[in-house]
């Protein structure tokens, strides 16, 4: 009987434990996850300027891999914003990096592979938590 | 000769008159709600904005799965239970800077500004007005707003269990540093 007790109180402190860490978890980083689907910045832009809705159902909350050359690198608020060229003068590909990146890894005029999660389309894509690739 | 100069410094001169439109692709939403259960905040830096001081016009746009949280579940119950994300991934406000003949963007100072337009959460749009300041400092402009929204009017519904947990009106703030659009 005494016994019964013990392992009914274990694992309500297991129970406990595991809600606390559930509650508390923080957004983990993609760093781990590979990429859903794999595509051109023009790619991409071009699927949400031609059918946004189309492109909302098929991108939304994907970790999207894109490979391209840097436009425009942006500190703004601690974030490292890193733009994307595409064949839109006023339309980018903006990858919102992860937490503690080093603006240095990317620099304007050079290629780069980010792998980020897709929010959807403003003026430009927006991929957020993103990681480099290589 | 002179008349093609003159002409010429004419147009040159309304120039600024007709460029006056500015943009940001960094602007920064966010929002809290407070209640004595829990402490909810959420920062999105991806807004943007456009802004035409010639006749006032002023647009914002924000995704919605662009918002970060400090704790992943309450991102996760914000997007998937209450903003329905997938269905509704922005949200906008249009509308004008109604006193904009007050702003002169080419002179330093602190401008406050009254804003009036639609905004559109959650699928619903309604009419809003709201305080904000304009500043001008050295050639750069930027903006800044609070509005107080409440869940109930955009069909944003919390289950009774954890309607303590969750105020029913939110503040978002709004601020841009602004560009000059080429």
């Amino acid at each position: 009987m005494k016994k019964i007790i013990y392992i009914v109180i274990i694992l309500g402190i297991l129970g406990a434990g595991f809600g606390y860490y559930h509650y508390n978890r923080p957004v983990s980083s993609l760093s781990g996850s590979s990429a859903d689907i794999s595509l051109t910045p023009n790619d991409l832009l071009t699927a949400f300027e031609s059918n946004e809705t189309e492109a909302n159902g098929k991108y939304l909350d994907k970790v999207i891999q894109v490979s391209g050359q840097v436009s425009k690198v942006e500190v703004s608020a601690g974030k490292t914003s890193v733009y994307l060229k595409t064949s839109n003068e006023m339309s980018s590909v903006i990858c919102e990096m992860e937490d503690g990146f080093d603006p240095a890894m990317a620099s304007t005029g050079t290629n780069i592979t980010i792998k980020g999660k897709c929010t959807g389309y403003l003026m430009d894509v927006v991929l957020v938590q993103a990681v480099v690739v290589k | 000769m002179k008349k093609v100069i003159l002409g010429l410094a004419f147009v040159a001169n309304m120039l600024p008159a007709f460029s006056q439109k500015y943009f940001t692709k960094e602007g920064t939403v966010s929002f809290h709600s407070h209640t004595n259960m829990e402490k909810i905040e959420a920062v999105n830096n991806k807004a943007t904005s456009v802004v035409d001081f010639a006749t006032g016009a002023m647009e914002w746009g924000v995704l919605i799965k662009a918002f970060r949280f400090e704790k992943a579940l309450m991102q996760e119950h914000f997007n998937e239970n209450y903003m329905e994300s997938s269905k509704y991934p922005k949200a906008t406000f249009k509308g004008k800077i109604e006193n904009i003949t007050e702003v002169k963007i080419d002179k330093d100072g602190t401008y406050p500004v009254m804003l009036k337009g639609n905004l559109d959460i959650h699928g619903v749009s309604k009419p809003v007005t709201a305080k904000g300041t304009i500043i001008v400092k050295g050639g750069k402009i930027s903006g800044s707003s609070k509005i107080r929204v409440l869940l109930a009017n955009y069909k944003i519904d919390i289950p009774s269990l954890v309607k303590d947990n969750i105020a029913k009106e939110v503040d978002i703030e709004i601020t841009a540093d602004y560009l000059a659009f080429k």
